[in-house]
């Protein structure tokens, strides 16, 4: 409190100005005070002294006349009668006397005389006793009595009494007693005029009061106590006070022995009103002068201090921030340049102060650039972890969304991906509309977009899509992409969206909109990042796909390994036991007329053992146990013919629609699968379409493949043209379910009995050979549409023609035969005699090896079986060849998994023939290895 | 600089006006007026009221100024004096002043609950009136001033100047009771001066007509007792008294002014005077069961002229006793 300005100069004034004043105020007035005081004991002293000397006036004035009378000449030697007279005229004259008596130096009564009452003459008193008497007798002064009142009326009086002397004798002549009525003493008092506050009266030497305004003080005695020498301001010892403390005055009147106190009381608040009065006035003029001295200071102390306040208050505003503030310049005093001053220094703190802004600014915004990249970092790190702990895509779209709308504070948004087979941006099957504003009702309301014919999108979000660029709207209703808005489509006020690309493919789009504030470069930056992320999810997750299906494919595919595996074992066996089958029958035929009676039967055994041969075929086809040999093949004839075959074995009611393009090139293939897949399709669709018959569409084109075509990019196609095989049939379809298991082997939806459901795995696994790929569109009641796509090969192009019919050309070289099976030795040794041939038969192929050993050049040609204990057919044929390495070598088996035909050949092996041989095939192989020779 | 010159002439301004204020605080207000009311029951006490208006005068109270007086003359009907002593009250006097005993009586009845402080005088006895306890402490609201104690006096003042007087007619009305307690007072001063007293009881003007008319013979001398009604015939009295060339003694000085020869006692104007006295005091706060009743100051009164009618010689030294009256 005491550092501040004004505290410090008005405690300086109060100590120059206000103390020098309170001081010279004070001692004023208590010198007025003691002044007053003193002059209110004066008063009374006054009061009493003159009060005093009139009734001392009157008592002596009266004694006077008692003793006027005492000077009468010889009043004691005159008559009783001139005496009377003399005492009767003084009483009549001075009417202050009761009553006037004359003694004789004896004190006995000469004469009395009364103003009341009547003095007989024969009363005489005696008065020797009395002290009336005895006291100016022996003092010859004149004696004062006690002041007394009479009985009836309580008047006071006094007796006094004058002694006279004979002038002669000089002895006491007589002692004349008057009677003083003091009544008028009363009357002095009662007529005083006195002060408010004052009263005088007469007390006597014992403090009785004799005389007082109010008689009735007198007449009850009262009686006062007369104290130490008063200081003149003692408590009153009136009995009857008017006030406790008062100032007194004394003055004493001596009448001979008697002490008459004259007492003037003045009481203290009155006797010092006119002190009080004047404190009063001074204290007031104190104040006045201490007001002015104020009032003169607050101004002045208030023009040294205001301007100092109000630089104060400046610095206060400029200390909460309002640098532009400029102090008030009142003068060109000391405070004025002090302001001056303080205006230039806040002029330069504002100046350092919004450069320390700009920069506080710049670096608050790059802090914020940072809390916001830290921000999408986070973002994207959950992103991240979230994608590594989830492959559920739709689950990281969501989050995607997400954080989407989080980081551009936008209200609405969607997330989709394009899927890779229609094009179609898929919005929120992954991701829904935020919030319930959108009112798309019916049909209109679409989670899934379809390019247009030529690949672009429509609408607002198709721009990005279509640009492939990130598309901003801040006002996206007046863009002209924004018609076609389904009503009750959410109101858009702004619009982001960035298209997902990986690998410069299209992939997906991320949206958001309604944002509070228009979206800048910032958002799409963020939305980009989020956008590589998603990407990655999409990649991820196509990949997966695919993994998913390379790994179904896998397990398809070890699936037929096993089967084929197992039909290749079984095939063997079977083809080991279909060879006698065939071959004798086949044998027992060339032999029998057709009428004889066994021949039906025998072509039945051939038939059967023909098709189950075939069979085997088939199995070891699907379990790709048997490799073909792919040639470059013009399929419009071998369509054409397999149409034809179609026809000759479906029925009428199936009307086929060939819609063959002859410029579609050539595909790399072998003529009996392209062959099994058109059959198997076409029995399949006649099947389908059922006794009500339909029509079967078969139509081939040649189609160019780009490098984004999901054939190629998701079905492993080369790009480049390709033949498109489309068999389609008006049968009854099928549902999603039927369509997914139609190409697993075994499935089929043909009673028991009536299908093997090999027939699809097979043509699959055919394309697949292929390198090519078959896709189905089937629905329930909609028929189906197997499109198959072949890659074409060059221009070079084989026309083969299968043919079928010929006889067997027979031999007489010598055959060594080995097979470990005695009945297919049995039935190839009868088989082979029966072309003319010699044949030597063996069983154990390290004999057979012993036998070539003594004699290589017996044997011109040497047909072996491939899987043999000891030495197989390869193993034998490479001892053989080592031997003789021009010995003609053909290998007769029914499954090798490891030989292959190839490798015959690359081991010197002229022919490979799978069994169970047919005749007419062995002849001619038989043959062809011999001719080569 | 300007607010401070402004507020400096404000603070001068008030500060004047509170110093004036505060002087103006003690000058002492305005002088009280008065109200004074005054019941008379005999013409012959009229001189008081004169006597008292002006010892008021002379004590300080203008009248107009600092006094008025309610006075509609004597009542000499006790009914209507109580009924003009309602009335006095009513006007909220500040004191009544009531001559001679009945107006008194009337005075303390009237004044009984309003406690109106009353100034009697001239009454011959207050204590025997009934109008004060004692003459010291008159302990109600009534004080004033008495002269019952001069008939000793007066009588004895009178065989002074006639030492032949054997028989003297003692004429009273002997319902009143200030005559009565006269006669009493009297009968054995008479006694011991060795005078015959006869009173005469007359009770109204009719009965007084009627013995003037047929004033007997024999008596030396008239004495009139302290009556009102007798006082209201004074003069009668002394022509009577002249006619018959004896002296009369009245009661008051006036008594000798109208003819009588001799009185030893009061003046009704000095009563009048006395009691304003009184009124003073108690104007000054004094109650008037503290302010002792007064008892008149007495002055032998001698007519020369009407000694001379009656062939009265006086000697020099009892003129010299009194004060002498002279056509």
């Amino acid at each position: 409190m005491f550092g501040k300005i004004r505290t410090r100069l008005t405690i300086a004034f109060i100590g120059l100005a206000v103390l020098p004043i309170l001081f010279l105020g004070s001692f004023i007035a208590a010198k007025t005070f003691t002044a007053a005081k003193q002059l209110a004991i004066s008063v009374t002293h006054d009061t009493a002294l003159r009060v005093g000397g009139d009734v001392e006036d009157f008592i002596r004035g009266m004694v006077d006349h008692i003793e006027v009378v005492t000077k009468t000449p010889g009043l004691h030697n005159l008559s009783r009668q001139k005496q009377l007279e003399i005492m009767r005229e003084l009483l009549a004259f001075q009417s202050g006397y009761d009553q006037m008596t004359i003694l004789d130096p004896l004190g006995q009564e000469l004469v009395r005389v009364n103003r009341l009452q009547m003095v007989n003459g024969g009363e005489i008193g005696n008065w020797a006793d009395q002290r009336e008497f005895l006291a100016p007798l022996q003092t010859r002064e004149i004696y004062y009595g006690p002041v007394l009142f009479r009985e009836n009326t309580g008047e006071p009086y006094m007796t006094c009494s004058v002694p006279f002397t004979d002038p002669q004798t000089g002895m006491i002549a007589g002692i004349v007693v008057g009677e003083l009525r003091l009544k008028k003493i009363w009357h002095l008092l009662a007529t005083l005029d006195l002060r408010p506050g004052e009263q005088v009266y007469i007390v006597n030497h014992e403090g009785l009061v004799i005389a007082h305004k109010n008689p009735s003080i007198v007449l009850r005695g009262t009686q006062t106590h007369l104290g130490a020498e008063p200081d003149n301001l003692q408590r009153s010892h009136h009995p009857d006070p008017l006030g406790d403390q008062a100032i007194l005055g004394d003055h004493h009147i001596f009448l001979g022995d008697q002490r008459l106190h004259i007492i003037c009381e003045w009481e203290k608040r009155h006797a010092l009103s006119l002190a009080y009065r004047l404190m009063v006035v001074i204290g007031l003029g104190t104040l006045i002068a201490l007001a002015a001295a104020v009032l003169v200071m607050v101004p002045v102390v208030g023009n040294i201090v205001r301007p100092l306040q109000r630089l104060a208050t400046t610095a206060r505003k400029i200390e909460k921030g309002n640098l532009t503030e400029q102090a008030e310049v009142a003068g060109d005093d000391e405070i004025g340049e002090l302001a001056h001053a303080f205006n230039r220094m806040t002029a330069q703190l504002h100046s350092s102060m919004t450069d320390l802004q700009t920069e506080v600014m710049e670096r608050t915004d790059i802090q914020k650039a940072l809390q916001r990249e830290l921000l999408i970092n986070k973002s994207l790190a959950s992103l991240s972890k979230a994608m590594l702990a989830s492959e559920d895509i739709k689950e990281l779209a969501d989050e995607i969304l997400k954080r989407a709308q989080q980081l551009t504070a936008s209200e609405h948004g969607y997330v989709g991906y394009i899927d890779q087979k229609s094009g179609n941006l898929v919005c929120p099957t992954i991701t829904a509309m935020q919030g319930k504003q959108c009112q798309i009702e019916g049909d209109d309301f679409k989670m899934e977009f379809p390019p247009n014919a030529d690949g672009t999108y429509d609408h607002l979000w198709g721009v990005a899509l279509n640009s492939r660029q990130p598309f901003l709207a801040n006002n996206p209703m007046a863009h002209p992409s924004s018609q076609g808005c389904p009503t009750g489509h959410v109101s858009l006020e702004r619009f982001l969206t960035v298209p997902v690309l990986f690998n410069d493919q299209l992939v997906g789009q991320i949206a958001v909109a309604n944002s509070p504030s228009d979206y800048g470069e910032r958002d799409i930056d963020t939305l980009e990042r989020l956008s590589d992320l998603y990407a990655l999810a999409l990649n991820r997750d196509q990949g997966q796909q695919e993994k998913e299906k390379l790994l179904s494919d896998l397990r398809q595919s070890q699936k037929m390994e096993a089967i084929g595996t197992l039909a290749g074992g079984i095939a063997h066996d079977f083809n080991n036991m279909l060879t006698p089958i065939l071959g004798y029958s086949e044998l027992a035929l060339t032999r029998l007329t057709p009428d004889h009676e066994l021949f039906s039967h025998l072509q039945t055994i051939h038939q059967a053992a023909d098709r189950a041969k075939e069979l085997i075929k088939q199995i070891l086809t699907f379990s790709r146990q048997r490799e073909h040999e792919l040639t470059t093949l013009k399929i419009q004839p071998i369509l054409r013919e397999t149409i034809k075959l179609l026809r000759s074995s479906l029925p009428t009611t199936i009307y086929i629609r060939p819609n063959i393009d002859p410029h579609c090139g050539a595909i790399l293939s072998d003529l009996t699968q392209f062959q099994q897949i058109v059959m198997n399709l076409g029995t399949n669709a006649y099947h389908a379409m059922g006794d009500s018959g339909g029509t079967l569409e078969i139509s081939l084109q040649e189609i160019p493949l780009s490098d984004q075509d999901p054939l190629v990019t998701s079905h492993g196609l080369h790009p480049g043209p390709a033949a498109c095989l489309t068999i389609s049939d008006t049968g009854c379809g099928m549902d999603k379910t039927t369509v997914s298991k139609i190409f697993d082997p075994y499935f089929t939806t043909k009673e028991q009995g009536k299908g093997t459901g090999m027939g699809l795995a097979m043509v699959h696994g055919i394309i697949r050979n292929h390198h090519g790929h078959i896709s189905v569109y089937s629905e329930p009641g909609q028929g189906t549409t197997f499109k198959i796509y072949l890659p074409i090969v060059s221009e070079e192009r084989a026309l083969t023609e299968s043919a079928t019919t010929g006889t067997a050309a027979g031999g007489t070289e010598r055959i060594l035969l080995v097979d470990d099976e005695e009945v297919i030795i049995l039935m190839l040794r009868d088989m082979l005699e029966y072309l003319g041939y010699q044949v030597v038969t063996i069983t154990s192929s390290s004999e057979a090896l012993k036998m070539f050993e003594e004699r290589p050049d017996y044997y011109d040609l040497v047909i072996t079986d491939q899987p043999m204990p000891e030495l197989t057919g390869g193993e034998l044929a490479k001892a053989m060849l080592a031997i003789r390495p021009d010995i003609p070598i053909i290998l007769c088996t029914g499954f090798s998994e490891s030989f292959t035909e190839e490798l015959a050949r690359d081991m010197g092996i002229r022919a490979y023939i799978m069994k169970p041989v047919i005749l007419q095939e062995l002849t001619e192989k038989i043959r062809a290895v011999l001719s080569h020779e | 600089m300007k607010i401070l010159h402004r507020n400096s002439f404000i603070l001068i301004f008030i500060c004047l006006h509170l110093l004036l204020f505060a002087f103006a605080c003690d000058k002492q207000e305005g002088p009280k007026i008065y109200t004074i009311g005054v019941i008379n029951f005999s013409p012959a006490a009229e001189p008081a009221y004169e006597g008292f208006r002006q010892g008021m005068e002379e004590l300080g109270y203008g009248e107009g100024k600092h006094i008025r007086y309610l006075y509609r003359g004597h009542i000499a009907d006790k009914q209507e004096l109580a009924v003009e002593g309602k009335r006095l009250l009513a006007q909220k006097v500040d004191l009544i002043f009531s001559m001679s005993t009945p107006a008194s009586v009337v005075a303390k009845e009237v004044t009984a609950d309003a406690k109106t402080p009353v100034v009697f005088g001239p009454v011959s006895n207050p204590v025997a009136s009934g109008l004060v306890t004692n003459l010291k402490h008159p302990g109600g609201n009534l004080t004033g001033v008495t002269f019952s104690m001069q008939e000793p006096k007066r009588l004895e003042f009178l065989q002074a100047i006639m030492p032949s007087i054997q028989r003297i007619c003692f004429p009273y009305n002997s319902k009143d009771k200030s005559p009565t307690l006269n006669l009493e007072r009297l009968r054995p001063i008479a006694r011991k001066l060795g005078v015959e007293l006869v009173p005469i009881p007359l009770h109204n003007h009719q009965e007084i007509d009627t013995f003037l008319a047929h004033f007997p013979g024999g008596f030396d001398a008239i004495y009139l007792p302290t009556d009102s009604l007798m006082a209201s015939r004074t003069s009668d009295f002394a022509h009577i008294a002249l006619a018959h060339k004896i002296p009369l003694s009245p009661p008051q000085r006036e008594g000798v002014e109208a003819g009588g020869l001799v009185s030893y006692g009061f003046s009704i104007f000095e009563v009048g005077r006395q009691a304003a006295r009184l009124a003073d005091q108690i104007f000054r706060g004094i109650s008037p069961a503290d302010l002792p009743v007064e008892v008149t100051e007495f002055k032998a009164t001698i007519n020369q002229t009407t000694a001379k009618k009656i062939n009265i010689t006086i000697s020099d030294s009892i003129l010299r006793q009194a004060v002498v009256i002279r056509d």
